[in-house]
C-alpha cells in the first residue's frame, strides 16, 4: 500500500505531467525505467524489440495521462501496460515465426535466433532466466511479477486483473515447471 | 481433503497474510506431518527467487528517445526554454521588419519586400539592388 507521503509525490507529479512539465515526464521515466526494463526483458528476453516495447510503455502512459485518475501507483499502471506489450509483442513474434519459418513455434527456438548472450550473468541465473522464457505466457507473468519485481500477490491481481486465487495457483504450477525444467 | 497443491498455494498466500487463521491453523498441521514437501516448498522457493537478481536496463539514451518519440506525436512539452526560444524568435523577426521600414521610409507592405522607394520610371528592379 502507498504511504499518504508517496501519495501526496506522486499526485504532485501526476499534476505536473497533465500541465506537460517535461521535468515531469524525466522524472517519471527516472523512477520506473529499471523496473518496466526488468518486466519487459522478464517477458520478452534481451532482445533488441524490448527496448522499444520499453518506450512504447511510457509513451502509451503519458499520452493517456489525461484520463489518469491516479486510482492505481503510477508504477501498477505501467507494469500493466508492460505486461500487455510484452503479451502483443510475443504474439507478434509468433505470427512472424508462422510466417518467416516453417515448422512448430517454441518460445525456445525463438529465443535461439534472437537471445543476446548475458555473459556478465551469473550461470544458475541465466538457466533460470532461460526456462523462464520457455514457460507459457500465463505463467511467465506471473513469475516475471513475483519472483523478478517482488509483488505481492494482490497487487500481481490488480495489474493483471485476475482473481488472486487465479494468480496464487499460476505461480504455483509456474514453479513446479521451473523446477522440472531445471531438473532435466 | 486439499490436494498437495492446494496446500502449497496456501503456503503462497500465508506468506502475504492472505490466509484466514483456521486455514493457517490446517496448514501449520499439514506441514507438520508432511516436513518433506515443505522442504521441497522452501527449495523450489529459493531456486525461483534467483530471478531476484536478474538485471534489466535499457540503452542510456532511453529517456531521450521517449521525450523524442513523445514530441514527433505532438505532446505539448512547454517549458520556460523552448518558450524562450520562441521569444527570441518573434523578437528578431520585429526587429528585421522595423529595420526595413525605417530604411524604406515608409509603413507599407512595399517595405516589407524592399522596394518603396521604386521608381515608376524604372522598374528594374536590379537597378535598385546595385545602386
Amino acid at each position: 500500500m502507498p504511504t499518504v507521503s508517496t501519495q501526496n509525490s506522486e499526485q504532485t507529479l501526476i499534476a505536473a505531467l497533465k500541465r506537460g512539465e517535461e521535468r515531469a515526464y524525466t522524472e517519471v521515466l527516472n523512477l520506473h525505467k529499471q523496473q518496466i526494463a526488468k518486466t519487459v526483458i522478464g517477458m520478452l528476453g534481451l532482445i533488441p524489440e524490448a527496448e522499444d516495447v520499453g518506450q512504447e510503455v511510457f509513451i502509451r502512459f503519458f499520452k493517456s495521462i489525461e484520463n489518469f485518475k491516479g486510482e492505481a501507483k503510477i508504477a501498477t499502471y505501467l507494469t500493466r501496460i508492460a505486461i500487455n506489450l510484452s503479451l502483443n509483442e510475443l504474439e507478434r513474434r509468433k505470427r512472424k515465426w508462422r510466417v518467416f519459418y516453417s515448422g512448430d513455434f517454441t518460445e525456445e527456438k525463438i529465443q535461439k535466433a534472437f537471445l543476446t548472450v548475458d555473459a556478465d550473468l551469473d550461470e544458475n541465473v541465466d538457466l533460470l532466466r532461460k526456462a523462464t522464457l520457455k514457460l507459457d505466457e500465463k505463467y511467465r507473468q506471473v513469475v516475471v511479477l513475483r519472483a523478478t519485481q517482488g509483488y505481492s500477490f494482490k497487487e500481481i491481481a490488480e495489474i493483471i486483473q485476475l482473481p488472486i486465487g487465479t494468480v496464487l495457483t499460476r505461480y504455483s504450477r509456474a514453479q513446479k515447471k521451473l523446477i522440472e525444467m531445471l531438473d532435466k | 481433503m486439499k490436494t498437495e497443491e492446494q496446500y502449497h498455494i496456501d503456503w503462497l498466500a500465508s506468506k502475504d497474510g492472505l490466509l484466514t487463521s483456521s486455514d493457517l491453523e490446517v496448514l501449520k498441521a499439514f506441514i507438520k506431518e508432511h516436513t518433506t514437501i515443505y522442504e521441497q516448498w522452501l527449495e523450489q522457493e529459493f531456486i525461483v527467487s534467483g530471478l531476484k537478481s536478474t538485471e534489466g536496463a535499457f540503452s542510456e539514451n532511453f529517456n531521450l528517445k521517449v521525450l523524442k518519440s513523445l514530441s514527433r506525436n505532438q505532446v505539448p512539452i512547454f517549458d520556460k526554454s523552448s518558450l524562450f526560444v520562441v521569444f527570441i524568435g518573434v523578437a528578431a523577426s520585429l526587429v528585421l521588419m522595423l529595420n526595413l521600414f525605417v530604411e524604406q521610409n515608409t509603413w507599407g507592405f512595399d517595405a516589407l519586400l524592399g522596394i518603396a522607394d521604386m521608381d515608376s520610371n524604372n522598374t528594374n528592379l536590379l537597378f535598385y539592388i546595385n545602386s
